[in-house]
C-alpha cells in the first residue's frame, strides 16, 4: 500500500520511545537517589541511565526521526514524493546513545561543580533533566520535523525471523549451552586459588636489630600482625627460632583470628638466647603448629647483625 | 539484516560487475562508494609514482637494519617495499573482467562457519573460567573465533553476508576478549589506572569537589574521573565496578562506529572488515583492558571520525557538525594526548581542505568544494582555541601550566635530537648483567608485530589504490594525511629520538583510518586478483593478522602469552595486599627498591617513595629496604642498570638478601630491609 499523506506513525513511535525513556529515567533517578537499593539492583537501573537515556535523548532532540511518507519498502519510489530519508539507522542511534551519554554525565557534573561540587545524585538529578529537555525538543522536532520515505523494514520486521532448527544449528546450540552450563558450574565450585590467604609481619616493618652482646638476660619484645583472608575462624601459632645452635624454639604463642581481620601477637625473646651471627626465625603455622610436616605456613626473619657480636 | 538490501542506499553492496573498477552507479551522485572506486591507470599515474616513490624509500631505508636492531626499522622498508610492488604488479595485471565471485563459499558453508562461531564464543567462556583467565589457551581459542569471524567477512556471498549478525558477533568476540581479563584480574590492569582511579577519583569522590585534583592535569580534563565518580555512587559500588560497569563496557561497544564510519566508504564486506580489524587491533584491546582517559579519549574520537565521515552525506550537517563539536569539547575535556592526536587529524583534514580547494580553483572548477566537503578549517577554529585554552589552565609538575610544560619538554627534547638516535642506544652493560638481562627475541619481536605488518601492508595498498582513483576527494586525503602523519609521530619519530609526543599512545587512534584504507586495499585486492589469488591474500591476512594481534604484548598487559620476553602489567591478589599492608607501615620518606612495574604500583598506588631495584656491574643489588614478589622470579620483570631499564627475571636472594631482615611476607611478596 503506498500513500501521498504523511503517515505519522513512525512521528508517534518516536514521542512514545522518548516519552518512555523519559519516564523510565525519572523513576529510575528517583529510585537510585532515594531508595537505599542493593548494588545488585542498583547495577541494572542505573546502566541505562548513565550509558543510554541521555544520549538517546540528545540523539533524538539533534537527528529527530523524520516521519515516514509511506509504508511501503521502495525507497526510490518514496525519495521520488520528495521526502527525507531518515539518515541514521536504530543501530546507528543506538551506539551513538552511549557514546553520546558518557559524555552527557559527567559534563554535567562539570555543570553542577561550581554550584554543589561533584554531588552525585544531584548529578543524577541533572542527567534526568537533560535528558527529559532533550527529549522534550526531540519530540518537538520529530512531530513537526520533514516527511520521510521509509527506509525499508522497521526493526519489528528485521528481528521477526525464524529459528533456525536444522542439524547444524541445534548442534551449535546444544555445544554452546554445555559449554557455559560447564563454565558456570567450574566457577560456581572452584575454590578461586589460593583459599588461605595470610599476612605476618611485624607491626612497624622494622623490627628491633638484634644485640648479641650479653646485657644480662634482657629480653627483646615483638610487636607482630597476623591479616587473615578468608571467612572463617583461624588459629595460628608463632614460633621463635634461632636459625642455627640445638637450643631450636625458643618461644611461642597461639592466636585466633577472626575471618578477614587482623590480629597482633607479641613474642619475647631473651637476648642471652641469641649467639652472634644467628638469625631470629618467627614461624607461622596453621592451626597448633610445630607438628604441621609441611613446615611453617610463612616466616619472618631478622638478619644477622653485622656490627654486633664479640 | 542483509547485504543486498538495495532497498536503503546506505546499504548496498558492492557492484558485481564485470569491471572491476567501475563505479557504483547504485549510489546516485551523493554516493561515497564511488568515492573509492578504483580505475586502472594505464599510464603513470599519481598512483603509479607514489608506489614507486614507496618501493625508492623502502630500498633507500632498507640499509638501516645494519645499524638498529628495532624489528621495526627492520621489517617496515620491507612492508613498504612490498606493498609497494604488490600494487605495482596487480596495477599492472589487472585486465578488466578478471574479477569473479569464485571466492565466495556456499551458503550452507557460511551457516556451519556461523554456528562454529557460536561454539567457539562459548569456548572462549569456557576456557577462560577453567585456566582462570587470559591464558595462552584462551588465546588460541580467542584466535580461531576472530579467524572464523573475518572468513565470514572475506568469503560469505553477498546474500548471505548478515551485517546485523556479523557486528553481532564482532561486539561479542571484543567483550569476550576484554571481559576475560577485567573480570579475571584483580585490582586493575596496567599502571595508570592505579592513579586515575584510586587516587584522582577517590579524592573527588571523598571531598565532593573537582578541586580535589586541582594539582593535577586532569583538573582540566576531569570527564573520565567523574563518570566513575558518578557510576560507583550510583551503582552504591566500587570505583572499580563504576568503571567497568561503564566505560568499560562502552569501549567495546563503540567498534560499532567503526562500521558505519566505514559504510559512508566503502560496500557492506568491507565495513565488516575494517570494524573486525579495528576490534581486534593491539592496542584497541589495550585501551579497552587498561580503561583509563586514553580510552575515553579514544571513544570520543571515533564519534568525531563518525561524524566528520558522515557530514558529507547527510543533509542535516548542521547538527552533524554540532554532533562533531561536542566530541571534539569531550575529547579536550578528557585527555590532552588524545585532543592532540585529534588536532592532528582535523589539521589533516585542513591541508586536505585546502588542496582540493586549489586544485579545483586550478582546474577551475567548483565541483570538488562543493557542500559534500567538509569544513576541516572551521572545526580547527575551534577545536585549537578550545584545546589551547585547557592545556593553558591544567597544572603540570613544576610548571605553571600543561601547555608551558610541554613546549619546554619539546625545546629541550628538539633540540637533542639527531637520526637513529633510538632508546637502544644507551648504557653498556657489563658482562655479568648482560649474562642475567634478558632480550626480546627477533623470533617473538616479530610474531609480536606480525599483526600490525600485515594491516600496514593492505593499507599501503589501500592508499596507492585510493590515489589511482579519477578524483582524490577531499575526505580521502583526509584518511591518506592523517595516516601519513600519524604513522610519522608512531614510527619516525623515535627514529629520531623524539618520544615525547607518546608516540605508544597514538597507534589506537591511527588505526581508525588505517582500517578504512586497509579494508579498501583489501577490496582493491579482491578485483585485481583472480580468485584462487585473492582466496590467498586473504587467508594469509586472515592468519597473519588474527592471533598476532591478538597476542601482541600491547593487548595482553594482563598475561602475556610471551612472559619471558614482555612483562606482565597486572597484578596478584596478595601482590595488591601486600602493597596496601606495605603501604600502611613504611615512612614515604624512605625509599623502597622493587621491580617494575611493581615499585610503579607502590609509588602510585600507595604513594610511597620508590625506584626500580638498580644492578650494580656485578649483577648485585644493595639497597637497604627492598620487596621481593616471586612473580619477578617466574618471568620477565624490568630493573634499572645505570639509566637504562633491563629486562631480567629477578631471584629472592639477589632482591631480600640472606643477611636482611624480612619484616613482612604473605608467601608471594617480602618486604626486607638491611640489618643495622
Amino acid at each position: 500500500m503506498t500513500s501521498t499523506y504523511p503517515d505519522t506513525t513512525g512521528s508517534n513511535r518516536t514521542v512514545g520511545l522518548l516519552a518512555a525513556l523519559s519516564a523510565y529515567t525519572v523513576l529510575a533517578v528517583s529510585a537510585l537517589v532515594l531508595a537505599d537499593l542493593p548494588t545488585l539492583v542498583r547495577i541494572p537501573v542505573a546502566v541505562p541511565v548513565l550509558l543510554f537515556a541521555p544520549g538517546y535523548a540528545l540523539v533524538a532532540a539533534l537527528f529527530p526521526r523524520s516521519r515516514r511518507l509511506t509504508s511501503g519498502r521502495d525507497y526510490e519510489t518514496s525519495r521520488s514524493r520528495g521526502g527525507t530519508p531518515d539518515e541514521f539507522t536504530t543501530l546507528e542511534r543506538a551506539v551513538l546513545a552511549v557514546v553520546c551519554s558518557i559524555a552527557l554525565v559527567p559534563l554535567v557534573a562539570v555543570a553542577l561543580n561550581p554550584v554543589v561540587g561533584v554531588d552525585p545524585p544531584l548529578v543524577l538529578v541533572g542527567v534526568a533533566v537533560v535528558t527529559l529537555f532533550a527529549s522534550l525538543v526531540g519530540a518537538v522536532r520529530a512531530w513537526t520535523g520533514p516527511v520521510a520515505p521509509s527506509r525499508g523494514p522497521t526493526l519489528r520486521e528485521r528481528l521477526a525471523f525464524t529459528v533456525p532448527t536444522d542439524t547444524v544449528t541445534l548442534v551449535a546450540l546444544a555445544l554452546a549451552a554445555m559449554l557455559l552450563v560447564s563454565s558456570a558450574a567450574v566457577a560456581l565450585t572452584g575454590d578461586g586459588g589460593d583459599a588461605l590467604e595470610t599476612e605476618f609481619y611485624f607491626a612497624d616493618g622494622s623490627p628491633a636489630p638484634l644485640e648479641t652482646a650479653d646485657t644480662g638476660g634482657e629480653t627483646l619484645a615483638y610487636d607482630l600482625r597476623i591479616s587473615h583472608h578468608a571467612d572463617h575462624l583461624q588459629t595460628y601459632t608463632v614460633v621463635v627460632s634461632r636459625s642455627t645452635g640445638d637450643a631450636g624454639e625458643l618461644t611461642g604463642a597461639a592466636v585466633t583470628v577472626g575471618p578477614n581481620e587482623t590480629a597482633a601477637a607479641t613474642v619475647r625473646v631473651s637476648r642471652a638466647a641469641i649467639d652472634p651471627g644467628e638469625t631470629l626465625e618467627f614461624a607461622l603455622y596453621v592451626g597448633d603448629g610445630s607438628t604441621d610436616s609441611e613446615g611453617p605456613h610463612r616466616v619472618l626473619r631478622i638478619g644477622t647483625n653485622a656490627t654486633a657480636g664479640p | 539484516m542483509s547485504a543486498d538490501e538495495s532497498a536503503s542506499p546506505w546499504e548496498s553492496a558492492t557492484p558485481q560487475a564485470t569491471n572491476p573498477f567501475e563505479t557504483n552507479a547504485g549510489r546516485g551522485s551523493m554516493s561515497v562508494e564511488n568515492i573509492f572506486s578504483a580505475r586502472l591507470s594505464s599510464d603513470w599515474g599519481l598512483d603509479t609514482i607514489a608506489a614507486v616513490l614507496v618501493v625508492v624509500v623502502a630500498v633507500v631505508l632498507f640499509p638501516l637494519r645494519f645499524f638498529v636492531s628495532s624489528v621495526f626499522v627492520q621489517a617496515i622498508p620491507l612492508i613498504g617495499g612490498g606493498a609497494g610492488v604488490l600494487y605495482l604488479v596487480t596495477n599492472r595485471h589487472a585486465g578488466a573482467g578478471r574479477r569473479s565471485n569464485r571466492w565466495e563459499v556456499a551458503p550452507s558453508t557460511v551457516h556451519v562457519v556461523r554456528m562454529s562461531t557460536i561454539v567457539v564464543f562459548s569456548a572462549m567462556v569456557f576456557v577462560a573460567t577453567v585456566t582462570g583467565g587470559r591464558t595462552v589457551p584462551f588465546f588460541a581459542v580467542a584466535a580461531l573465533a576472530g579467524m572464523l569471524v573475518l572468513a565470514q567477512i572475506l568469503f560469505a556471498p553477498r546474500t548471505e553476508l548478515r551485517p546485523g549478525i556479523v557486528l553481532a558477533q564482532v561486539v561479542a568476540l571484543a567483550v569476550l576478549v576484554r571481559a576475560a581479563a577485567l573480570l579475571t584480574t584483580p585490582g586493575f590492569i596496567g599502571i595508570d589506572a592505579w592513579v586515575h582511579v584510586p587516587d584522582y577519583a577517590q579524592s573527588i569522590r571523598s571531598s565532593g569537589e573537582l578541586s580535589a585534583i586541582a594539582d593535577s592535569k586532569y583538573y582540566s580534563a576531569p570527564l573520565y574521573h567523574l563518570l566513575v565518580v558518578v557510576a560507583s555512587e550510583a551503582f552504591g559500588s566500587s570505583l572499580r565496578t563504576g568503571l567497568y560497569g561503564t566505560l568499560g563496557l562502552v569501549m567495546p561497544v563503540s567498534v560499532v562506529l567503526v562500521y558505519f564510519s566505514t559504510r559512508e566508504f566503502l560496500a557492506v564486506r568491507w565495513a565488516l572488515l575494517a570494524t573486525a580489524a579495528f576490534a581486534g587491533a593491539d592496542h584497541v584491546v589495550r585501551w579497552g583492558v587498561h580503561v583509563i582517559p586514553t580510552s575515553m579519549g579514544l571513544v570520543f574520537f571515533l564519534a568525531v571520525f563518525y561524524g566528520i565521515s558522515k557530514i558529507r552525506t547527510v543533509e542535516r550537517t548542521r547538527t552533524l557538525y554540532a554532533f562533531v563539536l561536542l566530541g571534539i569539547a569531550a575529547t579536550t575535556f578528557t585527555h590532552q594526548v588524545s585532543t592532540f592526536v585529534l588536532l592532528v587529524f582535523l589539521g589533516a583534514g585542513a591541508v586536505a581542505q585546502l588542496a582540493v580547494r586549489l586544485a579545483a580553483r586550478r582546474d577551475r572548477t567548483t565541483s570538488s568544494v562543493g557542500s559534500g566537503n567538509v569544513n576541516f578549517a572551521g572545526l580547527l577554529a575551534v577545536a585549537l582555541p578550545l584545546a589551547f585554552a585547557g592545556w593553558s589552565i591544567a597544572p603540570a609538575r613544576g610548571e605553571d601550566s600543561f601547555l608551558g610544560s610541554m613546549l619546554e619538554i619539546a625545546d629541550t627534547r628538539l633540540g637533542e635530537m639527531g637520526f637513529l638516535d633510538l632508546s637502544s642506544a644507551g648504557t653498556v652493560p657489563s658482562p655479568v648483567v648482560q649474562e642475567l638481562t634478558t632480550s626480546v627475541p627477533t623470533s617473538v619481536s616479530l610474531l609480536d608485530s606480525l599483526g600490525f605488518f600485515t594491516l600496514l601492508l593492505v593499507a599501503l595498498v589501500g592508499s596507492l589504490a585510493l590515489l589511482g582513483r579519477d578524483h582524490v576527494d577531499q575526505l580521502s586525503l583526509t584518511l591518506l594525511l592523517a595516516v601519513a602523519s600519524m604513522v610519522f609521530v608512531t614510527l619516525g619519530a623515535p627514529l629520531f629520538g623524539i618520544y615525547f609526543l607518546i608516540p605508544m599512545r597514538w597507534y589506537a587512534f591511527m588505526y581508525v583510518p588505517m582500517v578504512v584504507l586497509g579494508a579498501f586495499g583489501l577490496r582493491y585486492l579482491s578485483l585485481a586478483l583472480s580468485a584462487r589469488q585473492f582466496v590467498a591474500v586473504a587467508l594469509v591476512f586472515t592468519l597473519c593478522f588474527t592471533g598476532p594481534m591478538l597476542i601482541n604484548h600491547k593487548g595482553t598487559p594482563d598475561n602475556p602469552v610471551h612472559n619471558d620476553a614482555y612483562h606482565q602489567f597486572a597484578f596478584e591478589e596478595s601482590e595488591l595486599a601486600a602493597a596496601e599492608t606495605i603501604g600502611g607501615f613504611h615512612s614515604p620518606e624512605t625509599t623502597l627498591y622493587a621491580d617494575n612495574p611493581y615499585s610503579l604500583l607502590l609509588r602510585d598506588w600507595q604513594l610511597l617513595t620508590t625506584r626500580a631495584v638498580e644492578l650494580t656491574a656485578e649483577g648485585e643489588i644493595v639497597h637497604e629496604t627492598t620487596v621481593y614478589r616471586d612473580t619477578a622470579g617466574d618471568g620477565v620483570t624490568q630493573a634499572r642498570y645505570g639509566e637504562e631499564m633491563v629486562k631480567v627475571p629477578l631471584t629472592e636472594t639477589q632482591v631480600c638478601r640472606e643477611s636482611m631482615t624480612v619484616a613482612y611476607t604473605n608467601g608471594e611478596v617480602k618486604y626486607c630491609r638491611a640489618t643495622r
